[in-house]
């Protein structure tokens, strides 16, 4: 993974928890699942995340880093829609609940 | 219909797309609603697929697919066109975030404002500016807009949510800031030879900045930090026993440091 693939997810994060906080999206949303996706996929990626973080130069170092970028799109993918479908089910958990 | 029109020249719609009240539509849908002036519509078109047609020809790529623009009519009024781009940036931002950067990218989303009455021969482009307008003639048979390294299909996915809570924002008192994130991130995700890899992560650190900052805030690495969490803490507990609390703020940091090296 390359940072600029992790500074994206970041800034997904803090636009969904922004527009949260200020009212445009509800606090059960969609936007906050993909917060909790976000934090938990990062938490997923272990080490690579911290050699990811550092600077790269080298064409070997460029290419694995390459390789896990594209693993760890498809990891975050999987991620979100495990999330989505976990809010899906308490919602209608809850409507039953509430019936 | 107006005389004003936003074309979305790489985003290839199959159906239209509605943004708050601004309705981009494919070209062969706009053109049924065109009325009296079909005709010069028609001859937009034509010129935005001749002129690629005829410059890639220029480079010899073989078979060349003709793309037609996406449309959306806009009142003849800078506050209206200024409106319009704001739902243009409310579906790039949409779209990236939810197929990557490695699929979908900023480039992909230049739009322009035309005036179809204009001379014959010549296309008006209309630029809404912070204050007023700037209005410009082109020759239309040496025109060219340039294609981005990447266009596709990607246009199509996008959620409702995150549109819906965009462009409530962009209504509403949140819009300054969303503005300068819209231009920050349109940047960084650009794809443009003169945006480094460097720069890049530099614009996302400064979107960050703008997407915690309060003001009052300094920003500095401690008040930053502690603003940061308490955004975060409403979604996860603390995830991690380290001294950023969450992954997401790890990251923020290295982005941050990246930005400060930079």
């Amino acid at each position: 993974m390359t940072p600029i693939v992790l500074a994206l997810r970041m800034v997904h994060a803090l636009v969904a928890a922004r527009l949260i906080e200020l009212g445009y999206a509800p606090d059960e949303s969609e936007l906050a699942a993909d917060v909790v996706a976000i934090e938990r996929w990062i938490s997923a990626l272990g080490p690579d995340l911290e050699a990811d973080l550092e600077p790269v130069t080298d064409a070997t170092s460029m290419m694995k880093r390459k390789e896990r970028a594209e693993k760890a799109e498809t990891l975050f993918w999987e991620s979100r829609s495990h999330a989505r479908l976990g809010r899906a089910i308490a919602r209608v958990i809850a409507g039953g609940l509430a019936l | 219909m107006s005389n004003t029109v936003l074309f979305l020249p790489w985003v290839q719609l199959e159906n239209l797309i509605v943004v708050g009240d601004v309705t981009f539509h494919p070209f062969a849908e706009a053109l049924a609603l065109a009325g009296k002036r079909r005709a010069q519509l028609e001859l937009f078109g034509s010129i935005y697929v001749d002129g690629y047609t005829l410059a890639l020809a220029c480079e010899r790529h073989g078979s060349v697919p003709r793309l037609y623009p996406t449309v959306a009519f806009v009142a003849e009024d800078d506050e209206l066109a200024r409106h319009a781009r704001d739902a243009v940036d409310v579906l790039m931002l949409s779209t990236i975030l939810e197929n990557s950067m490695l699929r979908a990218n900023g480039a992909t989303f230049a739009s322009a404002v035309r005036w179809l009455d204009g001379e014959s021969g010549f296309i008006v482009d209309f630029t809404p500016r912070m204050h007023g307008s700037t209005t410009n003639a082109i020759g239309a048979e040496t025109y060219f807009e340039m294609r981005p390294p990447r266009t596709g299909t990607f246009h199509h996915s996008r959620r409702a949510a995150m549109v819906d809570a965009l462009w409530a924002a962009v209504n509403g008192s949140f819009a300054t800031e969303l503005r300068q994130i819209f231009d920050t991130l349109r940047t960084a995700t650009s794809e443009s030879p003169d945006v480094s890899m460097d720069l890049a992560e530099s614009l996302m650190a400064k979107a960050a900045t703008l997407l915690t900052h309060l003001p009052g805030t300094p920003d500095q690495q401690g008040p930053m930090l502690t603003r940061l969490r308490a955004l975060l803490s409403r979604f996860a507990a603390e995830s991690t026993c380290d001294k950023y609390g969450f992954h997401i703020a790890r990251v923020w940091q290295a982005v941050r440091d990246h930005r400060n090296d930079f």
